[in-house]
């Protein structure tokens, strides 16, 4: 079982109904989960599952990490308007190693996020959730609001992420169609 | 003047502290979007207060401790209820209003506590007493030991409260930062806690653009403000203490941010 990262058979999740049943998963180290589907197919629900948030109804799921080691980016859908820091500020409150931060453009370490763009905000939320811990990272449509440029910039540094072995697996959640270069994605349609 | 300021010591010390703390306070509460529950908990402390008057005079740190009580088991109701923002937002209005209602029904036929309520309005800081400024005093210190220990967590608590929308409710961290409010609203005043604690986070974020120089800074700004307004209003028989604290903590603000980068700053925020 230990083999992979996330291991679920015949997983059924949902809130009072069943909104998914049968689900089986395998995820290996140094792969992505790729999960699509439409608007209220539960892959939030499943998402919630997985972090143990809601109760699965049936079947069996597993972590090859503790929950401590599994970072979440949820789906942002507003945006805060009173964020007083700067991108080094920021990181620094976060503990990201420096390693994991290389794709933020040095140049706006020092901008107050307010200026930032909608893509930039997101390259620096995902790097807050790449703190030492993390080995295993699962975004909630990390790609929503961001143009064409920067959704290639950020799928080719979360492959790389992958690769080389910084992160164990990914799990995204994404109604686009994304590509991930080399990386071997497990895709799981909803 | 010194023997004003050593007669009024008390007064001193507990607006220092609290000025330096309360806008640090602010800014973790806004980033938790906690303001509008703020004000549920400001007339919540405020109907206490009132029946601590009327009926347990002597016994205002056990009708704070009810108020702390009611506050949590209000907001945990709230997390328990799930409402949707928008009806949330709303709900807290309707009972931010019901409390409301509640004092003035009170003083209508109590009213002896008509003088309460304006005190707890906008406070008194220059008759403090010397229990009032002691309970002060160890209640913000107690913040600012857990501050420098906790800064970090505190910060990145709030920080994912802004990222992620609502995430769990780190409850110990609430405590101690909603506690010297409760407090504050208490002994201080509505007016000039929750000015102390919301006028200096709409300093723009260009002013001070490094999160620990802005806390420092704002909490060096509103300390001039508080300790010179009280110094001001000792001074001028005419002068009330916290509005002219209040003022010139705006002042202060508007004149940093002039001399800073100009007052275009304002207009854009």
């Amino acid at each position: 079982m230990n083999d992979f990262v996330l291991s679920c058979k015949n997983l059924s999740i949902g809130y009072q109904e069943v909104l998914k049943k049968d689900l089986n998963i395998k995820l290996k180290p140094r792969e992505i989960l790729l999960l699509k589907g439409e608007n209220g197919s539960g892959k939030s629900t499943l998402l919630k599952t997985l972090l143990s948030e809601l109760k699965k109804k049936k079947g069996e799921y597993s972590w090859k990490y503790p929950l401590k080691n599994i970072s979440y980016l949820p789906q942002i859908n507003k945006e805060s308007q009173s964020i007083h820091y700067t991108i080094r500020d920021i990181l620094e409150i976060y503990n990201i190693p420096s390693s994991n931060q290389y794709f933020i453009d040095q140049k706006l370490y020092n901008s107050p996020w307010a200026n930032l763009s909608g893509g930039e905000k997101q390259k620096v939320r995902i790097a807050s959730r790449l703190t030492k811990d993390a080995k295993v990272l699962i975004l909630d449509e990390p790609f929503n609001h961001i143009d064409k440029k920067a959704t290639v910039e950020m799928t080719s540094f979360l492959s790389e992420l992958i690769e080389t072995g910084k992160l164990s697996a990914l799990v995204v959640v994404t109604h686009k169609e994304i590509n991930f270069g080399r990386t071997k994605v497990v895709r799981l349609e909803l | 003047m010194i023997e004003g300021i050593l007669f009024y010591k008390m007064a001193f010390l507990s607006s220092s502290v609290s000025s330096m703390a309360l806008p640090i306070i602010g800014h973790h509460l806004t980033l938790r979007s906690k303001i509008l529950e703020l004000f549920f908990l400001t007339q919540l402390v405020a109907l206490c207060s009132l029946l601590s008057h009327l009926f347990w005079e002597g016994f205002e740190l056990l009708w704070t401790l009810v108020a702390v009580c009611f506050y949590f088991l209000g907001t945990y109701t709230f997390s328990k209820l799930k409402l949707e923002e928008g009806r949330r937002h709303v709900t807290i209005m309707a009972l931010y209003l019901i409390l409301l209602s509640l004092q003035y029904l009170l003083i209508g036929f109590f009213p002896q506590l008509d003088s309460h309520m304006t005190k707890g309005l906008f406070g008194n800081i220059v008759t403090i007493s010397n229990f009032e400024a002691a309970t002060v005093l160890v209640t913000f210190f107690t913040f600012f030991v857990f501050y420098s220990f906790n800064r970090k967590k505190l910060h990145r608590e709030s920080l994912d409260s802004a990222f992620l929308e609502g995430p769990k409710e780190k409850r110990l961290s609430s405590l101690f930062i909603l506690i010297p409010v409760i407090l504050s609203l208490y002994y201080l005043g509505l007016t000039y806690t929750l000015s102390f604690l919301l006028i200096p986070s709409l300093i723009p974020t260009k002013l001070f653009p490094k999160i620990s120089f802005r806390m420092g800074g704002l909490a060096f700004l509103s300390l001039l403000a508080s300790v010179f307004g009280l110094v001001l209003s000792i001074s001028f028989d005419n002068l009330s203490t916290t509005p002219t604290q209040i003022l010139l903590l705006a002042g202060i603000l508007l004149c940093y941010a002039l001399l800073k980068k100009g007052s275009s700053y304002f207009l854009r925020f």
